[in-house]
């Protein structure tokens, strides 16, 4: 019966995340312990793992397509990956109170970035490298902390920073998403703290769901859905952060 | 281009996924801790797949990036057990 309603809520996530073009670890965490009342540490870790399983899926259509800009994926990862290291450890060591506040916090941050956030048509001549690993490092971070996938924010440093163009940003970011989270994950599994039976249930929800959503997509307002659901986000952010 | 590392990314979280799929079913913690851990070591393989296709193409300086992505994630590997 778990099972089951851990599936429902992953296909309701995947077509939210497909209608909004988010992915599906920004709200899989809220789900997980607002909704589902499960210990925020072991939210983070399921959640990571799961951005794993749906991650690799997109990543592997981009490189087919020849989509990811392996040279930029490649010089940003490793400071992604660091992060996500130093990330997941400071969410294992704080107490589980203050990991929802850092939960909270952390979701009104991704909420204004994809209330306000923009991108722009670039040259696709990549620059600033050096600038886009430190920013990478702290989307990293995010990930490691938030058991995200941390696209909300490697996307505009891309775009915005680096003038990589935004579907090759998209692309590249999903490659380096796996990565990121694969990195976390080893981290939270080593200390036990994920929950293959959440991992599964979402995992063989939001697949479908996401499919679903991507074909509802064609009827739907992306922008307005993208808005509603960042005024979710918030509110849950507020909530996790008011405890 | 970077064919094996497609066949990696597409077939190795589902094989991940039914063996914790599998372990569920049957109530064997350890194997659903072992898909658990083939689903974390998917995008790794990938890389290290893409790192030698790209030495292959002499382009080793990108090859050496993708070493060092996984030797980090080796390091997070060997740190985890220092925490709390």
């Amino acid at each position: 019966m778990e099972y089951l309603l851990t599936m429902a809520s992953g296909v309701l996530i995947g077509v939210v995340s497909a209608l909004a073009g988010i992915g599906g670890g920004t709200l899989m965490v809220p789900f997980m312990t607002l909704i589902l009342g499960i210990n925020a540490k072991v939210a983070v870790a399921s959640s990571l793992m799961t951005v794993i399983i749906t991650s690799s899926s997109a990543a592997y259509v981009y490189l087919k397509d020849n989509m990811v800009n392996m040279k930029v994926a490649l010089s940003l990862t490793p400071a992604t990956c660091l992060g996500a290291v130093i990330g997941s450890h400071i969410t294992i060591s704080l107490p589980q109170e203050d990991v929802k506040k850092l939960l909270g916090y952390g979701l009104i941050i991704i909420s204004l970035m994809m209330i306000f956030g923009k991108t722009r048509e670039a040259s696709g001549r990549v620059k600033k490298i050096k600038e886009g690993s430190s920013a990478s490092f702290i989307a990293g971070l995010m990930s490691g902390m938030l058991g995200i996938g941390g696209g909300v924010l490697k996307v505009p440093i891309m775009n915005l920073v680096m003038d990589l163009p935004i579907k090759e940003a998209v692309a590249t970011s999903a490659f380096m998403i796996g990565l990121t989270a694969s990195t976390g994950t080893m981290v939270y599994l080593a200390k036990g703290l994920v929950d293959p039976g959440l991992v599964a249930g979402f995992a063989l929800g939001i697949i479908p769901g996401a499919t679903l959503g991507a074909k509802l997509l064609k009827g739907a307002k992306p922008k307005a859905i993208k808005t509603i659901f960042s005024l979710i986000l918030l509110y849950a952010g507020i909530k996790l952060v008011l405890g | 281009m970077f064919r094996k590392s497609q066949i990696i990314l597409r077939y190795g979280v589902f094989l991940g996924l039914a063996v914790m799929i599998a372990g569920l079913v049957l109530g064997e913690r350890l194997i659903s801790y072992l898909g658990a851990t083939i689903i974390s070591l998917t995008p790794i393989s990938s890389l290290a797949s893409v790192s030698y296709d790209l030495y292959s193409q002499n382009k080793r300086g990108d090859a050496l990036l993708g070493l060092l992505i996984i030797a980090i994630i080796a390091f997070s590997l060997l740190v985890s057990d220092l925490g709390p």
